[in-house]
């Protein structure tokens, strides 16, 4: 399986190549992590440094400087079979899409190789991954996760609505997303019962796909109109917005796990938004598929040319890798991009849309991405649409700490009064 | 020791009797500071930080006076590009290794915590960002970072370029060095020289090929300095040499970088011929990786005098980019961006450390593990294994080099005290 | 009609009882141990001196960090709220409010209602907090009630440069060793305490009447420090240690009309 790092790597690579792939979820930083890396060094860093990395395969992104000396630290002493480098660019021009487009095919290069050693293929089953039956097998899996990511979203609505809450959604999600790195053999982590359903469901080429497919099927039968998921769900039920309870959205880098959210709905916050890379940054978007491509003749040499200067982007648009690269780039920016003001604006407009009165933002520990995003969007978000901000720093297993509630209550405080409530 | 052997009463004076942000702006200081360089001279000081202090001053007249288009710059962004251009480069992270010596930075530092920036942040940056606050620096035209070695940079100039409604530039240096990554960057190096003169009058890109040369001749003169600090023992004291790293980040392309080098290579050439060693008896030498304290500290005075301990040569002051080709500037600076070792994979910054461990004959290094900054300290397990290997004895010495209330001078010098006991033990002593 | 606030802190709870909304008692006590037997002897003990019991309360408002252990209370509201609306009674001009306790500080920012309209609080670094002067003043061996006369005599602060309780602890030692009178050493540690809190002002805005409460605002020193870095004149309130507890005495109060 390929644990991937970082949400502007596409999983459609991996699952294209047959190799079953998921953004990497923790629940804990790696017992042994700072023999590796130091003390001042964000957690979800820090997860990645386990000894034997669990057997899987690492693609480690250049989210942040962290990040890119945790692949060295993984790579130098061995901690994953293989480690793989993914040169995200921080801006989203055409040039930049293309240079991404270009890393993005030496990934699914290198990834053959290696799907190609695990099977114990020999030289000449290798997979051309500019040829028509690779490429075709790209766009069929790029529809799918566009199918996903449409369905994930539906359920982030729901959560925006009160239909379920932000817990459940997350909880979605992140089943999803265990469902992704299904092998075909029926390998999955998840015990509940839902990754069991996606277990049965999880056979031949694709069987994460089929598997997140189902996963995503049974949580909206059980979302739909007949009544909220079970389990938990009584957070939100019926509670948009009255009984006294107060609307935030939350943003952070990365979330890290969903039990602050979980802390916000106890405390009587309705989380109508959670723009965050387990999020909707996730999954707000869609990877374009020309349908005439579907019989696989794609633009080989578009991409060999991707990233030639500055008018690199010509003629690549028919190119899958150009298209993954060109929607990644372009989806919801997380705090690691160069975009403007696109940010603030966005989080504006989640606010906006959803009614939220305050938003909390979660920093991991050390994440400078994190310290910089926050109070860029506290000043801008503030000046602009004079939305309180609460800032949360934490680490695996925090969200339950003391400082951690008396803030979250201090805020819902604040806003309730705010509101008359 | 005093960070750029700045008199503390100076310091006092600097901080309480003046206000910085006030006197920065006004012409009468530079012509009295530069009036006072002949005094200086004639009272013994050496030629090269003569000229060091008359180009800096020069320099800075142009941006706080307004005298040319002031361009911030992240620390990693070739010079060359700003110099070239007709403007004058200003660099927040090293101005604020500044701002501590002058015992500035605390009032920048805090101007920065009211702006809601994390104390967990590199303090080169805040400093910089609560300088911008306080108005301690330059008002800037435009602003250039590049996204490589530091996340910090490119951020807290992307807030002072908001601050100050400038243009703002990143240049996205790629992680691999393909062809196919040297053509994007060079790209966007060309259409920053391109947009530049658009947004910013007095800027030109005529200059650049101009640039590039002087930058080759600096670094002809600077490669030349760089061999006579292998003489053993080190002909310039490593805690000075520290300081002139914000030169070494600050100046490349600019008509004085050459003379100054030149002026500190004939210092380095008469201390070697006359055996006047600055650390007497020297009995370790040390390769510095990082940046130092800026601010007052006692760390050197141990090092240098008690310990007899030579810093030998700085990882930051290792000239890594190949000579710069003036016909092709824009690829050439791509090139020079691009080796940088402290980007791509950590094996290339092991392997500057192996070699400069080679070519100064050191016996140890120590790593100033600047609090924040992930890019540097990222790699301290890995260059201890690596020199572990080597045997050479490795310390990483946590510390801050701006914000002087996140460390603790006792336990720095205790632990640079045992690393030299360490040391000596190897040696026999 | 009786109602009572407590305030349950990581070092002194505290009690405020009103009668009629007007404030008919108080006490103090170390917290100790057992949170939830601290807050009850402290109820006691205030309802004792006024002629009345817990149990003829009509509401108990419970906050502080040990206000989820206060079984007796109709409500649990958090020190921000309660220290707010404390400082506020106190003060009515109050904008600001700093509230250093025993192992926290916040700063709170009021709007023209006397609402919360920000706030800020230390992380979980002990500096800047109460814990913090205990510390120094153990190493000291001056007591902390002597701290703002022993300021007074100071002609300058010793620098202490770090505001990490252990570093600045060994700052304070060597200082002590190079023959520094206390003075100017208690000058520096409330001049340290001073800069985080100062931070935390900045944070939220400085502007309008600045009011300090909890524990630590007894000590003239870091209030005189405090005025010197913010240029602004701090008011500490008489019972400014009891905000929290009377904030939260004037929400019950609230509850039951």
């Amino acid at each position: 399986m390929v644990l991937v790092s970082c949400s502007y790597v596409p999983l459609e690579i991996p699952l294209a190549l047959g190799i079953p792939a998921k953004r990497a979820i923790f629940h804990e930083q790696a017992p042994s992590c700072e023999a590796y890396l130091p003390r001042d060094f964000c957690p979800y860093a820090k997860a990645f440094a386990r000894e034997h990395g669990e057997g899987h395969v690492i693609a480690i992104a250049g989210s942040c400087d962290a990040m890119r000396r945790a692949c060295d630290a993984l790579r130098y002493f061995g901690l994953a079979p293989e480690v793989h480098f993914i040169d995200v660019p921080r801006s989203c021009d055409g040039d930049a899409e293309a240079y991404y487009a270009g890393v993005l095919r030496d990934f699914a290069l290198e990834l053959a190789r290696t799907a190609r050693r695990e099977r114990g293929d020999s030289a000449e089953a290798r997979v051309d991954v500019d040829g028509p039956s690779f490429r075709r097998r790209l766009v069929a899996v790029t529809q799918s996760m566009n199918s996903l990511r449409r369905g994930v979203s539906r359920v982030l609505e729901l959560q925006a609505t009160g239909r379920i809450s932000a817990m459940d959604a997350m909880g979605i999600a992140l089943e999803v997303n265990d469902a992704l790195g299904v092998s075909r053999q029926g390998d999955c982590g998840s015990p509940s019962d839902v990754s069991a359903d996606a277990r049965e469901a999880g056979g031949g080429e694709n069987g994460g796909l089929v598997a997140a497919a189902a996963v995503l099927e049974s949580a909206m039968r059980l979302a739909g109109p007949a009544g909220p998921r079970s389990g938990g769900s009584d957070r939100n039920r019926g509670s948009a917005g009255v009984g006294g309870r107060v609307r935030i959205g939350v943003a952070a880098t990365c979330l890290l796990e969903p039990a602050l959210l979980g802390v916000l709905e106890d405390a009587g916050l309705i989380v109508a938004f959670v723009d965050s890379c387990l999020g909707s940054r996730s999954f707000d978007f869609d990877v374009p598929v020309d349908e005439g491509r579907r019989d696989g003749e794609g633009n080989g040499h578009a991409v060999a040319d991707a990233g030639a200067g500055a008018d690199g982007n010509s003629g690549a648009s028919c190119d899958p890798f150009y298209e993954l690269a060109r929607a990644y780039l372009g989806k919801p920016a997380c705090p690691r991009m160069f975009v403007g003001d696109e940010r603030a604006r966005r989080i504006e407009s989640l606010a906006r849309s959803s009614r939220a009165q305050g938003i909390v933002y979660f920093a991991p520990k050390f994440c400078d991405q994190a310290y910089y995003d926050f109070a860029e969007l506290k000043k801008q978000v503030g000046e602009r649409s004079g939305l309180p901000m609460l800032l949360v720093e934490g680490e695996y297993g925090s969200a339950e700490s003391g400082q951690t509630l008396t803030r979250v209550a201090a805020f819902r405080e604040m806003l309730a009064g705010r509101s008359g409530l | 020791m005093t960070g750029f052997g700045i008199p503390s009463g100076l310091r006092r004076a600097a901080r309480r009797a003046v206000r910085p942000e006030v006197v920065l702006r006004r012409r009468w200081a530079y012509r009295v500071a530069s009036a006072a360089l002949p005094l200086l001279e004639r009272n013994g000081a050496r030629p090269y930080k003569v000229a060091a202090t008359r180009c800096v001053l020069s320099d800075f007249a142009d941006a706080y006076l307004g005298r040319k288009p002031c361009i911030f710059a992240s620390a990693f962004v070739p010079t060359e590009l700003v110099y070239g251009m007709g403007g004058v480069p200003f660099l927040p992270e090293a101005a604020a290794g500044l701002a501590a010596a002058f015992g500035l930075a605390a009032e920048s530092l805090s101007a920065c915590e009211a702006l809601w920036y994390s104390p967990d942040l590199c303090s080169f940056h805040r400093a910089g960002l609560g300088g911008a606050a306080a108005g301690l620096l330059p008002r800037p035209s435009a602003v250039i970072v590049s996204s490589h070695l530091c996340d910090g940079g490119k951020r807290s100039l992307f807030h002072m370029s908001r601050l100050a409604g400038c243009p703002f530039y990143m240049l996205d240096v790629p992680y691999s060095s393909s062809d196919r990554a040297a053509r994007w960057l060079a790209s966007q190096i060309e259409q920053v020289a391109r947009d530049l003169p658009r947004r910013v009058p007095g800027l030109s890109a005529e200059g650049l090929p101009h640039a590039l040369e002087r930058s080759n001749e600096a670094l002809t003169e600077y490669e030349r300095t760089s061999a006579l600090r292998r003489n053993v023992p080190a002909p310039w004291r490593g805690s000075e040499a520290l300081n002139y790293v914000l030169l070494f980040l600050w100046s490349w392309g600019s008509p004085w970088l050459a003379p100054f080098y030149r002026a500190l290579r004939v210092h380095l050439e008469r201390t070697v011929a006359a055996g006047d060693f600055p650390v007497l008896g020297e009995r370790h030498r040390l390769l510095w990786l990082n940046l130092r304290p800026y601010y007052d500290t006692g760390v050197f005075k141990y090092l240098e005098g008690d310990w007899a301990s030579s810093v030998a040569f700085e990882e930051y002051s290792f000239a890594y980019w190949p000579r710069l080709n003036p016909r092709e500037p824009f690829a050439s600076l791509a090139e020079k961006m691009m080796s940088n070792f402290g980007w791509g994979p950590i094996e290339r910054r092991l392997e500057v450390i192996a070699r400069l461990v080679g070519d100064y004959s050191i016996d140890g290094v120590v790593q100033f593990g600047q609090w924040g900054c992930r890019q540097s300290n990222g790699g301290a397990a890995i260059i201890a294994r690596e020199l572990k290997g080597m045997g050479i004895p490795f310390l990483n010495l946590d510390g801050d080099g701006v914000d002087a209330r996140c460390g603790s001078e006792a336990q720095a010098v205790t632990r640079l005290g045992a690393f030299i006991e360490l040391l000596e033990a190897r040696r026999g002593g | 009609m009786f109602v009572a606030g407590v305030d349950v802190g990581s070092t002194t709870t505290k009690a405020v009882l009103l009668s009629e909304g007007k404030i008919a008692g108080w006490h103090a006590m170390p917290t100790g141990v057992d949170l939830a037997d601290a807050a009850a002897e402290c109820l006691d003990s205030v309802c004792q001196r006024a002629g009345t019991g817990p149990d003829m309360l009509a509401a108990i408002v419970a906050t502080g960090y040990g206000r989820d252990r206060v079984a007796a209370a109709a409500r649990t509201v958090t020190e921000i709220t309660c220290h707010a609306r404390g400082a506020r009674a106190l003060v009515s001009s109050a904008l600001v409010v700093v509230d250093v306790g025993g192992q926290d500080s916040k700063v709170i920012r009021l709007d023209d209602d006397g609402m919360v309209a920000d706030f800020v609080m230390n992380d979980k670094c002990a500096a800047g907090t109460g814990r913090f002067l205990e510390v120094m003043a153990a190493r000291l061996k001056v007591p902390l009630d002597e701290f703002g006369a022993r300021w007074r005599k100071a002609r300058e602060a010793a620098r202490i440069s770090s505001t990490c309780t252990v570093f600045a602890e060994s700052e304070v030692i060597s200082l002590l060793s190079r023959g520094v009178a206390p003075e100017p050493i208690i000058r520096g540690l409330c001049d340290a305490v001073a800069d985080r809190l100062a931070g935390m002002v900045h944070r939220v805005g400085l502007g309008g009447d600045l009011v300090m409460t909890g524990g630590v605002s007894r000590n003239d020193g870091v209030k005189r420090s405090l005025e010197e870095r913010l240029s602004a004149g701090v008011t500490v309130p008489n019972g400014s240690q009891f905000a929290g507890a009377y904030g939260a005495a004037l929400i019950a109060f609230e509850l039951v009309s």
